[in-house]
């Protein structure tokens, strides 16, 4: 799969009168799978309808697939999209709904019925296909929403709060499809408030904030450029002030907290009689984290309590997050 | 705006005017089977009665008019119904605006004496279904007055009427962008 942007907006501005919905965005979206995210009027469904060709830009532009999207014929059969208001014609069935919407694309009636039943299969909705939407519970019309958005196999999808009204299994189900549709080679752009659940379909992630890139790239790669924020390490150990004073007088670390020492030692496994009998928890805050962890094996060596966990705790989508939009 | 479902066939492979002559052709067609059914109904209804009731012959009905009743009526609700849809493309309460117009302009501008009244779709209406008898409705006091035109004459001005109507609608939904309230 080429790596050539797939999306590049430049200076890309959307104001709907006074009220600034998107300001001088400058991004790039590459293939695969890219988590859209942001507070309530950050404009990730103003981008997203930018993407879509129904909003026209007020300043900047903004290509699509190597077009500009506003009202192109010839980008929509490539394009799926996935709107976030809960609309559909509520008097059609659901498969009725997406075959119609296929027969608009051009489909035959006969291919149209073939690729509507499919898309409805492909979202978990097989049973209830025929059902008339207006009986659909919200999680079901999501799932509509989602099988007018890949009936007709487009290269690039953009699925504006997709998870939004489904169920825990439900969740799950639509994350393991849009793994699959990345697989297929298809591009998805999928805006969420469920951070935890952009992070498991993806590491690439274009964060907004009041109309404007906050952060873009790999979510990982995000948090090491926070340097005003050390990354914290969480470690777990037998005498964690002993082990806290040597990690203090490091180069690599700015501060050491100890969280709790006061845990006994029976609420974990015992090595050893004459190991302390109470262990702790210390936050170590550092600006170089692989520094940090190549020398703290030598440093467990020398404090007689050793470690019995380490973990990196604000590394996570929803902590660079926080640390972006404070 | 369209229960919210316009997103799903703007993003289609369709040109957009089409979508909007798509459903102006079929709120037109419904319009003028009903209009033309009624029409139809009171013309004959009331060519019967004037055919059993001995009237002076200026209170008898003309050769012809439930055929031009027909048509005007049917004309007229095609082209409110195109104002209406015209309207909508580009304001969100196009349908209290147009019956005000029906109702309220077309009432005052239609009845105003002299040449004014041409500025309503009324007055090219009347002369359809006059057909240059003006004696026959002279109990009318628009219709006495009016300055007539024939009803060809009449049929062309209100068909460029519908089809700057329809090339306005067209033009506005091709460009125009839709932002949902929400």
């Amino acid at each position: 799969m080429s790596d050539s942007p797939i999306i590049h907006a430049n200076q890309l501005g959307r104001w709907y009168g006074e009220v600034v919905g998107l300001s001088d965005l400058e991004v790039l979206f590459r293939p695969g799978i890219t988590g859209l995210l942001g507070p309530n009027g950050a404009g990730k469904s103003t981008l997203m309808r930018l993407i879509v060709g129904e909003l026209k830009p007020s300043r900047g532009s903004i290509s699509v697939l190597g077009m500009r999207p506003f009202a192109n014929r010839a980008l929509y059969p490539r394009l799926g999209f996935a709107p976030q208001q809960d609309a559909l014609y509520d008097d059609m069935s659901g498969v009725g709904f997406v075959r119609h919407l296929l027969r608009m694309g051009g489909f035959s009636s006969g291919e149209s019925k073939r690729m509507a039943t499919t898309a409805m299969e492909r979202v978990g909705l097989a049973d209830a296909m025929d059902r008339k939407c207006g009986q659909y519970s919200k999680g079901m019309r999501q799932r509509t929403r989602l099988a007018q958005a890949i009936a007709h196999n487009p290269d690039l999808l953009v699925l504006d709060e997709p998870l939004t009204g489904l169920d825990p299994v439900g969740r799950r189900q639509i994350i393991d499809l849009f793994a699959e549709l990345a697989k297929d080679g298809k591009s998805l752009i999928v805006s969420s408030h469920v951070l935890h659940e952009v992070q498991s379909l993806t590491d690439t992630i274009v964060l907004l904030h009041r109309g404007r890139l906050l952060a873009q790239g790999d979510v990982g790669e995000i948090r090491g450029l926070l340097s005003s924020h050390p990354r914290e390490v969480r470690i777990q150990a037998r005498d964690p002030r002993r082990l806290g004073s040597l990690l203090l007088s490091w180069p690599h670390v700015k501060r050491v907290e100890v969280v709790d020492d006061s845990k006994p030692l029976d609420e974990f496994e015992s090595t050893g009689s004459d190991e302390p009998n109470r262990i702790g928890e210390l936050i170590v805050f550092t600006e170089d984290l692989n520094g940090f962890y190549g020398k703290l094996g030598g440093a467990v060596q020398e404090t007689a309590p050793g470690m019995l966990s380490l973990a990196s705790s604000d590394a996570d989508l929803e902590s660079v997050f926080d640390y972006l939009t404070q | 705006m369209e229960s919210k479902t316009l997103t799903y066939l703007f993003t289609r492979p369709v040109p957009r005017w089409t979508l909007f002559l798509g459903r102006w052709a079929a709120s037109a067609l419904i319009v003028a089977v009903l209009l033309g059914v009624s029409a139809w109904w009171i013309g004959f209804d009331a060519t019967s009665m004037a055919e059993n009731v001995k009237l002076r012959p200026r209170h008898q009905v003309p050769d012809g008019f439930t055929g031009r009743f027909v048509v005007a009526s049917v004309l007229s609700g095609v082209l409110y119904t195109t104002m209406a849809a015209g309207l909508s493309t580009f304001m969100k309460r196009a349908i209290i605006v147009g019956l005000s117009y029906a109702f309220v302009l077309e009432m005052v501008v239609g009845n105003m004496p002299g040449s004014t009244m041409r500025l309503s779709i009324q007055y090219y209406l009347r002369n359809i279904i006059l057909d240059g008898e003006v004696k026959a409705f002279s109990n009318f006091g628009p219709f006495s007055t009016m300055e007539l035109i024939t009803p060809s004459e009449a049929l062309l001005r209100l068909g460029l009427v519908l089809i700057a109507l329809l090339v306005s609608g067209c033009y506005v939904v091709q460009r125009r962008q839709y932002v949902l309230s929400s």
